[in-house]
């Protein structure tokens, strides 16, 4: 018996039109913040073709698939979600996705896989780490990589803080691309706080 | 209060060299390499990053480094290959960086390795893991925890039975990319022979077949 999240996915794939037919469900899931739900396609000189889906899901929203740690924040932040498909025109296997993170404030952590997240069976990244010296989280498949054809399981990480678009890149050896892909948005108070000491300076320098 | 400016240029002055490349480029016209040099990478798209890859490549059994050691997770090099050697130097308006990654020019990849000491400049990054793909093409990445900006690697070390041509290189971070081009193993003459043989005996079996059927 089908689960209720699979066929909800199925029942929405359908609904698709052909030309998006290469996202995955996650690019679909009617559960996530629409305007930050969708998928974006890198092309690496003709080599390196994916689409990356994502979804970003309200705190409490993200679905529970029956397993324990699926929201590692327990429903207190938002989940940030993505799955990569590298298409079969592809020559290249994929081994790295890497989110943009504005600043250090982002509150970006709990970087996981989530293998049992709707299209299930896809490549699991062999670390996730949110890097605040690069500003950027890193997925890294490695053993195997996202071969082309394949797709990777779904990895997410959370933040107290909701979304904006950010710089994403993939690689794979001497090829990359760069897109522009969900990620969080330091909260207001940071820039109240940054804006406040601003005017103080200015203050103290014409008196 | 003007003194007080004087005295901050002066100390603004003498902070730039600090913060500045203290590498001394060993790469660049190392002693016995067989070519050498230095290629700065074109950001991708929407990329602040600025970034020179300093390279030399050496013939089979040329390179003597100062002290090799293993990339964690890669299988390690060998210097009786022909060594292709980079450093990579993440300029001052650049972002911090965390993967460097080479193609091949189609030909095989054998072993990673690293020299801390061939730059005797201390700050240098150390990759902390490292990876060869085999593929179509066969391709090396190295991992660091970060490299600042400004900032440099380590001397990274990469071995093939093969000579160089020039393929694809890049490196990411802030979700951006920037690549170039970079000296890297290209099939021999053999091997082109050999896989333009091979091509000719499937076209001519496959002929044959079509004109049994």
């Amino acid at each position: 018996m089908l689960s209720v999240a699979l066929r909800r996915s199925l029942s929405v794939m359908m609904l698709l039109p052909t030309s998006v037919a290469l996202a995955g469900p996650l690019a679909f899931d009617p559960t996530g913040i629409p305007q930050f739900t969708g998928s974006v396609a890198f092309n690496a000189s003709n080599q390196l073709l994916v689409d990356l889906d994502y979804a970003v899901f309200a705190p409490g929203v993200y679905p529970d698939d029956g397993v324990n740690g699926d929201d590692p924040s327990n429903g207190a932040e938002y989940v940030y979600a993505y799955q990569a498909f590298n298409r079969t025109a592809s020559t290249r296997a994929l081994t790295t996705v890497s989110v943009g993170l504005v600043n250090d404030q982002t509150g970006a952590h709990n970087a996981v896989p989530d293998p049992l997240h709707v299209l299930t069976g896809g490549v699991l990244p062999s670390s996730m780490e949110v890097n605040l010296v690069s500003l950027s989280v890193i997925t890294r498949f490695l053993n195997p990589p996202v071969p082309a054809g394949g797709y990777s399981s779904v990895f997410l990480f959370t933040s107290p803080n909701r979304p904006t678009y950010m710089t994403t890149s993939v690689l794979s050896g001497g090829l990359v691309d760069t897109q522009m892909a969900p990620s969080p948005l330091p909260e207001p108070a940071t820039f109240g706080l940054l804006a406040l000491g601003g005017l103080v300076v200015l203050r103290r320098r014409r008196a | 209060m003007k003194r007080l400016f004087l005295v901050a240029a002066l100390v603004g002055c003498l902070a730039v060299p600090a913060l500045a490349d203290l590498s001394t480029h060993p790469l660049v016209g190392a002693p016995g390499s067989l070519l050498s040099g230095s290629v700065h990478f074109t950001p991708i798209g929407p990329s602040t990053l600025d970034v020179d890859v300093d390279f030399a490549v050496w013939t089979p059994g040329t390179f003597s480094g100062v002290t090799l050691l293993p990339v964690p997770f890669a299988p390690f090099f060998s210097p009786a290959e022909y060594v292709y050697a980079y450093q990579v130097h993440n300029l001052p308006a650049s972002h911090a960086l965390t993967t460097f990654g080479i193609d091949s020019a189609g030909g095989s990849l054998t072993g990673l390795a690293y020299d801390p000491d061939f730059d005797p400049a201390v700050s240098d990054v150390a990759p902390y893991a490292g990876s060869i793909f085999v593929g179509t093409p066969d391709f090396a990445e190295f991992y660091f925890s970060a490299i600042p900006a400004p900032g440099f690697s380590t001397v990274l070390l990469m071995s093939s039975p093969l000579a160089p041509a020039f393929a694809s290189a890049s490196v990411i971070n802030l979700g951006q990319t920037a690549a170039g081009t970079l000296p890297s193993p290209v099939p021999g003459p053999a091997a082109v022979v050999l896989g333009t043989l091979g091509l000719g005996l499937v076209g001519w079996l496959k002929k044959r077949y079509i004109q049994g059927a």
